[in-house]
Formats: structure tokens, C-alpha cells, sequence
């Protein structure tokens, strides 16, 4: 024995956690509840803080804390509890379910602080707490959050270490190590769970009405105003990653909501109910591309004029929008094919007449000036939108994000008198120009253009990017797209609404320098890309996901139920690795010394001579030499030398460094039969 | 006959170290628990298609997984050289001594020596008074284990279970093994009757010429041996210099005593009978009486010696077992 041997430092009294426990799962539990705060009523974070402080002063032995000895107390604390769940039905009835629950968790989290005494109630507490941290997905999934959940997690699981801390329970260096030391190994198997576990497509048992962030976007109403006050947001509505060409600036109009029905002020989607999928032809080269949007809680998608190949669960109406069979609450991914030239060959009696459909005695300056270019046009629909064009190119209409307010007839106001407005004021007056003039017409609402990312290569489409235009049906010839915005302001169209606006955050100082302003767009741009991959990749890791990406991985179409035994396989590999790493690393001799002497005895067991487990070194070394007097002097001299470390003067480097020489130089040889 | 007082010192067995075949695993409450909240988090997770919540339950997982290795680890490696006790008597608690040998291992936390195996699963742990204790990496340690001793004679150290819940709580790893040790456990020092008269004898001190100690006259002080008397202590010296010493006391006059079973014949039974004994030179050797004993064949020469009081509890002890 040469080491000291000590005598375990044996606490006495209960084992119960202390003060410094207390703070790490108070720590903890408070940035999980961080980003709750800004989300719940500060009342709730108020009594969350002042329990945290009950819980503390009684560790510091300033308050007492509701337990037997004080049941005053201990029924205030019941109170306390009926008070809290009653104020939080009060306060979160008839509201989402997620609210409620999620109010009531925090609720008892800062109730289980005064009740923390005992291991078990810490681990309750911590359990908990890994609640909150899920708790706090349902509202946002962002990249920043998941990194700081990260960090929360790890402070939970610091907290569990710090119970189990012995003597370096006052470390938090050593603790946080520890927990590193865990989590660092918990990560890639996390991630190997994450790609292989089977996935699948909920809900289990019902899915709640919640949808991730309050969405903006386009609805399927438009009064003048109603798009002009999207374009100040920056919000993205969409991102599309082209596979192979990206169409021209002038090119992307992206189709939303369909508009027939005018009251002289309101377009609306009208009364047109036909199942059918009208017949078009397709022409030309198409654009093939993957569109991720954003949950906007409307069941409308938004595609490429025209998507020629849809996948199962959208379908395409009549009057050409794209349509999923649910609302988009979450971010959903889906591949298309569009071309951008196509027609469409017949107009039922119903859409001719929707098409043709204004307000009674709404509208008369503007009923008169279609009548007067009808007549110029004489019957020729093309040149009839030539000079409508031509009218607002060449009046003084002005393209403007705030236009003046229109208190009268909208039309005929913008048309004849202000003269200024945004795309919908644009869109709509001239569909109510080319109905007057007998020329079936409609609105269609939705995006133009788009923001290319140059990092990761996509085309970001914002709010501000919400756009109107019109379509007129010409015989012969079918629907065709009229952008009424473009023949006031060509640059709206060609270089997008980004060169009226100011650029988006970022200090005026960075602006107005461009080797800042450049920077600033690419950090803008990196950002964006990473927040789209993330989307894709990570939270929107579907069940399809996972199978594209077996199939990328040469595992072809795999069942679930192969997928779950490969999940099983993969973490009872990894049991086994771990066990056998630990194995070896542990139980491995650590004393250099005992495994040069068994170096040593195993030598001579090869040339016959077996050490048996009784025999004693001095023992062993006397019976070689009786065995093999050739071998007596290094056998005897290597015996020494180890009962010399052992015994005598200890294992100094170079004691045990010389004693493993000898050892190694010692080769016995089975003596020639003569 | 040559007991030592002291626990033996414990020279190494050829112990296996604690490895793969004799550690097991399984996770505790908590993690019964822990695993639960798991699984919820994971149907949570399906229901509301919350890649997020995927995440977390994996990484849960994950960390449950490596906590059976971590734990394991804990305990991998460690070796048990043996265990040794102070005699006591019946009644008492026997504190085992295990020396457990950590000179291959890094630094272990949080190891308990049970007397029981833990119980796994959902069921509550009985209330085990260990507290647990943190060894040094490369170091040997020494952990008390106290065993009722109901009877006296040879109490043999029970298999002891060795645990860890380090780091997390989640797991439990445990170990058994059976140091070869006993315990020796003296009659409890019961029965009421007095100490037999002493005859005074001046032969002692001619015969062997040294000075014997008794409990009279003070003529020095000596170093603390185990077994002496606590009332011999000099406190006030302790006090002083942190010293344990103890006064001597010589006899004017010599006393020696023999005890044998005759003399407790009365008593019903034979433990009885030498719980009297035994509380008889207990308490001889409060007063400084030399006493020798007669025990069926054993004869024993009285003697004032500490050590003489140790043998004759000794003897006590393991008679007719």
C-alpha cells in the first residue's frame, strides 16, 4: 500500500439538499420561465419570484416555510394553490388550451419551490422544469431559442449534478464540467435519434387550435389600404429554392387569392363554386421549384403562374389558386412545376358573368371614360387595355405606399381626383374599367418579385412584397395577366418595392456608407439562409423528409418497422460501444508496476513456469532458481527490484521506469532438449 | 495468543476488481420517472408534429443513456481489500472498517455501503443510515459499515453492497462483495450480583519486579493505548496540548481476584452466567484488581494489564460456541 490510506468523510444529520442546490435549480428554472415572461401577465412572473424568495429566506432561516411545524402556514399554502389554479382559469377561459396549461405549469413550478426539501422534490422540480422547456417550442421553434433551451437544459442537468456533487457541490466550475462532460456525449446520439427515429405524421389524438406566431399576410378581401399597410412589413411570407433556372425579376408573380365580386369599394372572392379544373395548355420551358411558407392560417398556397404539377393534398380551382386541403398553421414545404405561359380555352356562362359584375350606379365618371375608350377600341380587347394603360402612363398618377385617403367613390376619386395610390388602387379600377368596357375581369392578389439570397441561393418573399394585378379574358387567347402598377411605376415590377423603402434594421450610420450597408445585407442574407436550412431541415424534418433522406443515404424505401429496429440497433451499438470503451479504459491495470510484474510471471509461464496464485514473489523467485539456475540472477534481481518498490523505498519514476526495463529486457528461453 | 486490538492491518487479496460481471445497473425511481416524462415529451412531440420537442425527448434520451455509462464508471474499477473490526459487545453495533482500494481509478463520487442490495424500480428505498463519501483518485479509503451484533461470539462481516447514483440520480450501480472479516463480540455486561471478595497478594510486584499499575497512588503519565480506560484519561491535559495521555496509578497494596463460572452458578443460563462474568472484570478493572479466571480448561494468571482484560473477554466470548 502506498498510498495513505483516509478515512471517508462521513457527514452526519439528514442528507438533505441545501442552499446551493436550491440556487442552481432556482437558476434553472428561472431561464426556462425567461422567455414565458414576456409572454404571460407579469403577475404571474411577480408571485413566481416572490415564492422563489419565500423558498430562499427559509434556506437562510429568515422565514419559516409551510411544512408540519407550521400549519398556519401550511393552509396558506393550500390557499395558495386553489387561488392560483381558479385565477388561472379565470384569467385564460374560453382561450387557447396552451395558454391555460402552460400559465398553470408555471403556477406550479413556483408553488414546488416551497415544497423543495428532499431529493425527490428537487427531481420533481427539475422534471419540471424540462416541461417548461417544451413549453416554450409550442410558441416559437427559432434558432436563438433552441440554443438558449440548450443552455437550459444544461442547467437542469446541472442541477441534478450539483445533488450528486459530494464535495465539489460548491463548485459550479467542477459541476458544469461534469454536466458538459454528459450533455457533450448526449448530443450525437441525440442527433442520430433525431434523423433515424421513425416519424409520424400527427396528431395522436387530436390537435389543439394553435398555430406558432400571429401571421400577417394577405387575405382574401381588399379595400384600398389593405395591401399598402402589408408592404410595412418585413415578415416573410414564403421562401422558394429554384432546381435549376430562376425566372426574371418581371417574371415571378406568385398567385394568390382570387378576387370577382366588388362592391365598389371591397373585392371579395365572389360567389364562383365550380369544382372543375379548368383545361390549360402549357407552353414553353418550366420553372421547377421548392416553396416553404409560412404558417398563415388561410388554406391558400402560393405558386408560380401556372403550377402545372401539384402534389396530392393541394388542388387547383377554377379560377387558377392553388389551394391546400387544410389551413397552413405550421411551415409546410412543397415541390411544384410552373410554367409561365399557358392558356385557358373556355369561360363558363357564370364566370363571364362574375367577370362582368360592378355595383349598381357606382363608379359613373369611370363608367363613362370605358364607354368613350370602347368605342376608340372598337372591339379590340388588346388595344382597349393599350389605351388604358396608356391613360395611366400618361396622366399624372403617381405610385405611393401612403396614399390619400379616399372617402367617396374609391374609383372614381383615385381615377379623377388624388391620382396617387398603391397597387390595389391601381388593380381595382382598372378591373372596373375594363367591366364597364364589356371585358370580363378579376383581380388576383398575391406576390411579385422577390428578395434572391445570394447565400444558399433562394428568393426570399416578404409581406412587402404583396402585390395586385389584374387578368382580362380576351377570346381566343383566354385569361391574360394585366399589371396595371407596371405602366405607372415599371421599376414596382422590374426591381421590386426594396428601392422605395428604407432598408430593413440596422442603424442609419450603417446604412448610408455602402461597404457597411453591403456588409450588413450579407450578414442579413447569412442569417436568412440559416434560418431557412433550419427550417427545412430541421423543423421540417417530416416523415416524407426522412424518407427522401433514407433514400438519399442508398437505404431505399424503408418501413417504419425496419426504421425502428435500425433505431434499436443503433442504440444498443452504442450501449455496447460505451460499455466496452468504459471496459477497457477503468479496468485496465493503472499500476505500472503490478502489470510489469505479471510481465514478468507471464514470460516465465511461457517457458513452463507458472506462478501459482499462493506464491509469494520471494517464493515464486526461489523455485525458477531451483527450476533454472541460468535464470536465477535476473529472476532474483527483478524480484528485488519489485519488492524494493513495493516494500522498501516506494515508486519513484525512476524506480518503476528501471523496473519495467528489466522486465522488458527479460526474455526466458525453454531450455534445447539435449 | 496474539489478537490484535486494532483492525488488522488488511493486506491485499487477490481481489477482482469491481467489472462488467459483478456491477449492476438499473435505473433508480427517478429515472423510472425520468423516463416517463421522456416518453410524454415524445407523444407530445407526435401529436403536434414539434420538431423542437423531438429534440428535447431525444436529448433526454440521450442523457438517460449516458448516465448508465457514467454511472457505471463510477464504480468500475474499484476494488474491496477487506474489512476489519473492533470487538464489541452483544448489543452493540460492530463498525466494520472496509478498505477499499482505488489506486487504479480516477476520482469516485458519492459511494454508499449498504447492508441490504437497493431496491430498484418503482418501490421506495428503506432508510439506509449511510451517508455517502467521495474518494480520491489513486488513493485507498477506509468506510465504516455498522452491523448489529445481537449476540456475542464471532460476528462475520455480512456481504456489503457498494452504490452509486452519481451524477444524475437516474441510475443506480451496484456492486456486492464479502470481505473475509469478523468481528469479535463480547458477552453484554449484565447481572447484579457484586464482585467476589479479592485477596490481597505482595508475591506480584516481588515476582516480577516492575511496578504494576492500580488505581491508587498517581505516579505518572503514559500515551493513550486503545483499551484503556476512559476514566484514566487526564482531560485536563487533552485539553491543554491535544494529548490523549493517561494517568498511572500504583496500588499500596496488591489485589488479585479470580473469577470462574462456579462462582455465578445461580444464574439460569450459561449466557447469563458470562454477561456476569464479563461485567465482573469490566469491573475489576475500573477498581485496578488484577484478575485471573478459571473457564472450563482455560486458566488464566491474574494480570492488571489492559490487554489481559481483553483477553479474558475474549475467552468469555468464544466459550462452548
Amino acid at each position: 500500500m502506498n498510498a495513505p490510506a483516509r478515512l471517508a468523510n462521513i457527514r452526519t444529520g439528514n442528507n438533505h439538499p441545501r442552499e446551493v442546490h436550491f440556487l442552481w435549480i432556482l437558476g434553472a428554472l428561472a431561464m426556462a420561465l425567461l422567455p414565458h415572461s414576456l409572454r404571460f401577465s407579469p403577475l404571474l412572473v411577480a408571485s413566481f419570484l416572490a415564492l422563489a424568495f419565500w423558498r430562499w429566506a427559509a434556506y437562510r432561516r429568515w422565514l419559516p416555510l409551510p411544512d408540519k411545524q407550521h400549519r398556519r402556514l401550511l393552509l396558506t399554502k393550500t390557499l395558495l394553490v386553489i387561488t392560483a389554479c381558479v385565477a388561472v382559469w379565470v384569467s385564460y377561459r374560453g382561450q387557447s388550451g396552451r395558454d391555460a396549461g402552460v400559465a398553470l405549469l408555471m403556477v406550479l413550478v413556483g408553488l414546488k419551490l416551497l415544497e423543495l426539501t428532499t431529493t425527490r422534490d428537487f427531481f420533481i422540480a427539475t422534471t419540471l422544469g424540462y416541461f417548461l422547456v417544451v413549453t416554450n417550442f409550442l410558441y416559437s421553434q427559432t434558432i436563438p431559442l433552441a440554443a438558449f433551451m440548450l443552455a437550459v437544459i444544461t442547467m437542469l442537468t446541472a442541477s441534478m449534478v450539483a445533488l450528486y456533487g459530494g464535495r465539489h457541490e460548491r463548485e459550479p466550475k467542477w459541476i458544469l464540467r461534469r454536466t458538459f462532460f454528459i450533455i457533450v456525449q448526449a448530443i450525437p446520439l441525440a442527433v442520430l435519434a433525431f434523423v433515424f427515429f421513425p416519424r409520424i405524421e400527427g396528431p395522436l389524438w387530436g390537435r389543439p387550435m394553435l398555430s406558432e406566431e400571429a401571421q400577417t399576410g394577405l387575405s382574401d378581401e381588399m379595400t384600398p389600404g389593405s395591401i399598402s399597410n402589408l408592404t410595412l412589413s418585413d415578415e416573410i411570407a414564403f421562401r422558394v429554392n429554384f432546381n435549376g433556372r430562376i425566372p426574371p425579376a418581371a417574371e415571378r408573380y406568385w398567385r394568390g387569392p382570387v378576387l370577382w365580386h366588388t362592391d365598389g369599394r371591397t373585392w371579395r372572392r365572389g360567389s364562383l363554386r365550380d369544382p372543375t379544373t379548368p383545361q390549360v395548355r402549357f407552353q414553353g420551358e418550366p420553372y421547377r421549384y421548392t416553396i416553404t411558407q409560412e404558417p398563415s392560417n388561410k388554406r391558400w398556397l402560393y405558386a408560380l403562374e401556372l403550377p402545372a404539377q401539384i402534389d396530392d393534398d393541394m388542388y387547383l380551382t377554377r379560377d387558377l389558386q392553388l389551394l391546400g386541403r387544410y389551413r397552413m398553421r405550421r411551415r409546410t414545404s412543397f415541390d411544384l412545376i410552373s410554367y409561365p405561359r399557358f392558356t385557358i380555352a373556355e369561360l363558363t356562362p357564370a364566370e363571364h358573368q362574375l367577370g362582368l359584375q360592378l355595383p349598381e350606379d357606382a363608379h359613373p365618371r369611370a363608367r363613362a371614360l370605358a364607354m368613350q375608350w370602347q368605342a376608340q377600341a372598337g372591339g379590340d380587347i388588346e388595344r382597349l387595355v393599350r389605351i388604358a394603360l396608356s391613360h395611366f402612363n400618361r396622366q399624372p398618377f403617381t405610385y405611393t405606399l401612403a396614399p390619400p385617403l379616399l372617402t367617396e367613390d374609391p374609383v372614381d376619386q383615385f381615377l379623377f381626383e388624388t391620382r396617387a395610390g398603391f397597387c390595389e388602387h391601381y388593380a381595382s379600377s382598372f378591373v372596373v374599367l375594363m367591366r364597364a368596357a364589356g371585358v370580363p375581369a378579376r383581380v388576383v392578389t398575391g406576390y411579385q418579385d422577390g428578395e434572391l439570397n445570394p447565400v444558399g441561393d433562394y428568393l426570399i418573399v416578404r409581406q412587402q412584397d404583396a402585390h395586385a394585378w389584374a387578368e382580362v379574358w380576351i377570346e381566343g387567347r383566354g385569361w391574360r395577366r394585366v399589371d396595371p402598377t407596371a405602366a405607372v411605376a415599371p421599376e414596382r415590377v422590374s426591381d421590386g418595392l426594396e428601392m422605395m423603402m428604407p432598408a430593413r434594421g440596422g442603424l442609419r450610420i450603417i446604412n448610408d456608407n455602402p461597404a457597411t450597408a453591403a456588409l450588413w445585407r450579407r450578414i442579413q442574407q447569412t442569417w436568412d439562409a440559416t434560418n431557412h436550412r433550419w427550417n427545412q431541415w430541421v423543423l421540417g424534418f417530416s416523415p416524407a423528409r426522412q424518407q427522401m433522406l433514407m433514400r438519399e443515404l442508398g437505404l431505399g424505401d424503408i418501413d417504419r418497422s425496419v426504421l425502428a429496429g435500425v433505431m434499436m440497433a443503433a442504440i444498443g451499438a452504442t450501449l455496447l460501444l460505451l460499455s466496452l470503451s468504459i471496459q477497457r479504459s477503468s479496468v485496465r491495470e493503472r499500476d505500472p508496476v503490478r502489470s510489469a510484474y505479471r510481465e514478468f510471471c507471464r514470460r516465465l509461464a511461457r517457458i513452463g513456469i507458472q506462478r501459482v496464485p499462493h506464491e509469494g514473489p520471494l517464493d515464486f523467485a526461489a523455485r525458477v532458481a531451483r527450476l533454472r539456475e541460468d535464470l536465477a540472477a535476473p529472476v532474483a534481481e527483478i524480484t528485488g527490484s519489485y519488492i524494493d518498490i513495493r516494500y522498501a523505498n516506494g515508486n519513484g519514476r525512476d524506480a518503476v521506469a528501471a523496473f519495467r526495463r528489466q522486465v522488458s529486457r527479460f526474455r526466458p528461453r525453454t531450455l534445447a532438449v539435449p | 495468543m496474539n489478537h490484535t486490538l486494532a483492525p488488522s492491518s488488511v493486506l491485499p487479496r487477490a481481489d477482482h476488481a469491481l467489472d462488467r460481471r459483478h456491477i449492476y445497473v438499473l435505473p433508480t425511481r427517478g429515472g423510472f420517472f425520468f423516463a416517463v416524462v421522456c416518453l410524454l415529451v415524445l407523444l407530445g412531440a407526435m401529436n403536434y408534429n414539434n420538431a423542437m420537442a423531438y429534440a428535447v425527448s431525444f436529448l433526454l434520451g440521450a442523457i438517460f443513456v449516458i448516465a448508465i455509462g457514467e454511472t457505471w464508471r463510477n464504480l468500475a474499477g474499484l476494488r474491496c481489500l477487506g474489512a476489519a473490526a473492533d470487538p464489541v459487545f452483544a448489543g452493540q453495533k460492530a463498525r466494520f472498517r472496509v478498505t477499499l482500494d482505488n489506486r487504479a481509478g480516477r476520482e469516485r463520487m458519492q459511494l454508499e455501503l449498504l447492508m441490504s442490495p437497493p431496491r430498484g424500480g418503482l418501490r421506495r428505498q428503506p432508510r439506509q443510515h449511510t451517508q455517502p463519501f467521495d474518494v480520491d483518485g489513486g488513493a485507498i479509503i477506509h468506510a465504516d459499515v455498522m452491523v448489529p451484533a445481537p449476540s456475542r461470539g464471532r460476528l462475520t462481516c455480512p456481504r456489503l453492497c457498494i452504490r452509486t447514483r452519481f451524477p444524475l440520480g437516474l441510475i443506480q450501480a451496484w456492486a456486492y462483495f464479502s470481505p473475509v472479516a469478523d468481528c469479535l463480540v463480547y458477552p453484554a455486561p449484565k447481572g447484579d450480583s457484586t464482585l467476589p471478595e479479592s485477596m490481597q497478594s505482595a508475591s506480584t510486584t516481588a515476582q516480577s519486579g516492575v511496578v504494576q499499575t492500580g488505581n491508587n497512588d498517581f505516579f505518572g503519565l503514559r500515551g493513550y493505548q486503545r483499551g484503556d480506560p476512559l476514566r484514566a484519561v487526564a482531560w485536563k491535559t487533552l485539553a491543554r496540548n491535544d494529548q490523549m495521555v493517561v494517568k498511572r496509578f500504583t496500588d499500596a497494596a496488591d489485589e488479585r481476584l479470580w473469577l470462574s463460572l462456579e462462582q455465578v452458578r445461580a444464574l439460569p443460563d450459561l449466557e447469563a452466567r458470562l454477561s456476569q462474568l464479563a461485567r465482573w472484570v469490566l469491573e475489576a478493572g475500573r477498581h485496578g484488581i488484577a484478575v485471573g479466571m478459571l473457564l472450563g480448561a482455560q486458566r488464566f494468571q491474574p494480570d492488571h494489564d489492559p490487554r489481559h482484560q481483553q483477553v479474558l473477554l475474549r475467552a468469555l466470548a468464544e466459550f462452548k460456541l
